[in-house]
């Protein structure tokens, strides 16, 4: 560990460990302890009151003069989890070549099943499947644990993992048609996710919302090589065999694990700022190189949306600046992206994006950037037209037309602001 | 990258993540049952109940469409000190309350928590949609419409279980909450008859709506719903819908349009334009400063005006 990271780990972890230990302090205290004697003032009794209510709830038919027959309802409630369903459709226009994986031009790029729903009173859960042409892969699968004290909520499982803001959102739900540069460079095309416990913390000690998030996973399961590296990696420590450079070891230490903290500002009725800033370390596997990475990373977002007219006047403006550090000299690359959108009316969006990175196995810089225009017939279809465009410094040169459709059936639960 | 970089960023997660001196939260100062409601006028009616044992905050704004609000971390933050949780229910707020409620942290305004409060539990629920329900019917609610307190009459079951809920965090005063109900229920009856003897010229009036909003307020006041400009809900006025519309508007001479303010105006103006009928803005909730009962006075007196001045009502 550099000197940066142990500040940086400090500046973290002591802040959150103190909090944690006042407000567990806090819950000791009895939380709503009382009195259950009657006020002096009245002669009926609390519990005679609430019998009495209760007695008049359960008649409805007797509560006033005009009543109408109850009606039942609709049969929906049953102990079901709630199933859905999201198709992402893509269709290459580009003129020149196709640019789509094995150079189609149409393709289902996944299938996301949702499935979610309470477990008991405590917990409840939520998988996320993703049906691809290569398989099943499980996208997100944990259980967040609801009943624990001084505001406290803890996840396991597999997750996205909280490092800034974009990457929360799964592809198909993206504002964007994909994952910024910087996100697919240094963590994959599906973003940055991985297995393991994660708990957070939320108050206000400075007036406003502050999210505190501590995650210690598994490690960067980005792609596919590298889980199988890591994976072949332990295998040869277990053996015995010698390996070069710092390991992914049996050590809990040696995985992941990050830390962020949200902060979300409402500026007024209409607008809301919302400040991240993330850190995370993991051994990262790629070919025949592995070290300890760290990446750090802020995230801006600003909301507006004048409440009267929600329905037909939004913007959004969205930055993320992340930095990737191995050790040894130079080894520093950075990226980030600029997000900005409009709506235009009640079902049509634009937005664009402009993105740069610096890619961990080459020298240079990627540039590039997209132009959307989004249609939505409703809240759970969408048709999108993106054009994206790539700079030719490094890597291939892209310059490409997409349609998008998604599509979401059932009763997909709603995402985090 | 960078030494000066890297420590900018230390310095700005580090003034990010300062959790402040512990015990600025004011939890010892505070007496009064916390209540946050979804909507405004579940606040009015808490109010109502409560008086001055309750502080209590609204999540939505008066002018804002209750279907479409966005789950913002402050009222998450509200919600995760709330004593009592009051929703609307039957679905209306399902795009962001289980996100506000969930993420509050906050064991007691759960799903069966003593201080959550389904407001429709005991509403006799109308508008329930029979038959197969999915999406091709619209934003359709397999509940029933969700509008339920437009009828003044739902105050009743509304209040009372409020006053249980009230009740159940704070026994020591539930002679009290029972006194305000009772209170509240006996000026609901004196209102009642003003209302009903106002809007009773306009029995039977043919009306159309922008959204299915107003069934219940229609059912209680006899007016009749002929159509919404809404093909279905959720879904916004197509021409060849309002075209239709037109033609069953000028055949039963509908003579209003009722509207929420948060409704674009360009498809009811045409449509008034076109069938001579009038438009009446009619918030669906109360506006800062109403109670309940003068935001049920509210619209009577402006639907009641608007009807008089298309000839309907002397």
């Amino acid at each position: 560990m550099n000197r940066t990271m142990i500040m940086v780990t400090v500046a973290v972890v002591v802040p959150f460990a103190t909090t944690l230990t006042t407000a567990l302090a806090q819950a000791q205290e009895p939380v709503a302890p009382r009195d259950t004697t009657a006020a002096a003032d009245t002669t009926e009794s609390a519990e005679a009151i609430e019998a009495r209510l209760l007695g008049e709830l359960g008649a409805p038919d007797s509560v006033r003069p005009g009543a109408e027959a109850p009606v039942q309802g609709g049969g929906a409630g049953s102990l079901n989890p709630d199933i859905s369903l999201i198709s992402d459709f893509l269709v290459d226009l580009s003129p020149d070549e196709a640019t789509l994986e094995n150079g189609e031009r149409y393709q289902v790029r996944e299938l996301e099943i949702g499935v979610q729903g309470a477990v008991d009173p405590y917990f409840r859960y939520d998988a996320f499947l993703g049906l691809h042409a290569d398989g099943i892969e499980v996208e997100e699968g944990y259980v967040t644990a609801l009943a624990l004290p001084a505001s406290l909520q803890a996840k396991l499982g597999k997750f996205h993992l909280p490092f800034g803001k974009v990457n929360l959102t799964h592809r198909p739900e993206l504002q964007m048609f994909d994952y910024p540069l910087v996100h697919r460079e240094f963590f994959g095309e599906e973003g940055f996710s991985s297995t393991g416990v994660w708990g957070s913390w939320i108050g206000a000690p400075l007036g406003f919302y502050q999210e505190l998030t501590l995650v210690g996973a598994e490690g960067i399961e980005a792609e596919e090589h590298g889980e199988e590296e890591a994976h072949a990696l332990r295998q040869a420590q277990n053996d015995g065999e010698e390996s070069h450079g710092e390991s992914l070891g049996d050590d809990l230490g040696d995985r992941l694990w990050l830390a962020h903290v949200k902060n979300s500002i409402d500026l007024s009725p209409a607008a809301n700022l919302e400040l991240g800033a993330s850190w995370a370390t993991a051994i990262v596997v790629e070919e025949e190189a592995r070290a300890r990475t760290s990446f750090y990373g802020v995230d801006v977002t600003y909301r507006w949306k004048p409440p009267q007219f929600a329905k037909y006047q939004s913007a959004i403006l969205q930055a993320e600046a992340i930095w990737r550090s191995e050790p040894g000299p130079g080894e520093t690359k950075a990226g980030g992206f600029g997000y900005a959108q409009w709506q235009l009316g009640r079902r049509w969006y634009v937005g664009a994006r402009g993105d740069w990175v610096e890619p961990p196995e080459e020298e240079g810089t990627l540039k590039g950037g997209q132009l959307l225009v989004k249609w939505f017939p409703t809240e759970f279809s969408q048709l999108r037209l993106a054009y994206e465009r790539q700079d030719p410094e490094i890597g291939e040169a892209l310059d490409r037309l997409i349609f998008q459709t998604t599509f979401a059936l059932g009763p997909h639960r709603p995402h985090a602001f | 990258m960078h030494r000066i970089s890297r420590i900018t960023l230390a310095a700005l997660t580090l003034a990010a993540a300062w959790v402040g001196p512990p015990g600025l939260a004011p939890a010892l100062a505070q007496e009064k049952i916390r209540v946050v409601t979804t909507l405004p006028v579940l606040a009015d009616l808490v109010q109502a109940v409560g008086g001055d044992r309750v502080d209590v905050t609204a999540i939505a704004t008066p002018l804002q469409d209750p279907h479409f609000v966005d789950a913002k971390p402050s009222y998450i933050l509200a919600a995760s000190r709330a004593d009592v949780f009051v929703l609307a229910g039957m679905d209306l707020e399902v795009g962001w309350e289980p996100l506000v409620r969930e993420g509050s942290r906050n064991a007691a305004i759960q799903i069966g928590g003593p201080g959550y409060v389904d407001a429709s539990a005991h509403v006799r629920k109308l508008g329930v949609p029979t038959g197969r329900i999915d999406r091709s019917r619209g934003d359709v609610h397999p509940y029933g419409n969700p509008h339920y307190w437009l009828d003044p009459l739902n105050a009743v079951p509304l209040t009372a279980d409020i006053a249980l809920a009230l009740s159940r965090v704070d026994p020591r005063n539930a002679g009290l909450y029972n006194d305000r109900r009772q209170r509240f229920l006996a000026e609901l009856d004196r209102r009642m008859a003003g209302w009903k003897s106002r809007m009773a010229p306009l029995e039977g009036m043919p009306v159309v709506t922008y959204h299915e909003s107003w069934e219940y307020f229609a059912r209680r006041f006899g007016l009749e719903l002929v159509g919404a400009l809404e093909p279905k809900p959720g879904i916004p006025p197509s021409p060849s819908h309002l075209a239709q519309l037109m033609d069953r508007m000028k055949a039963r001479d509908v003579k209003l349009i009722l509207k929420e303010p948060y409704y674009e105006d360009k498809n009811p103006d045409l449509v008034a334009r076109e069938t001579g009928a009038r438009v009446v803005e009619l918030p669906n909730q109360p506006q800062a400063g109403q109670d309940y009962f003068a935001f049920v006075d509210s619209l009577v007196d402006r639907v009641v005006t608007a009807a008089r001045g298309a000839g309907v009502a002397r």
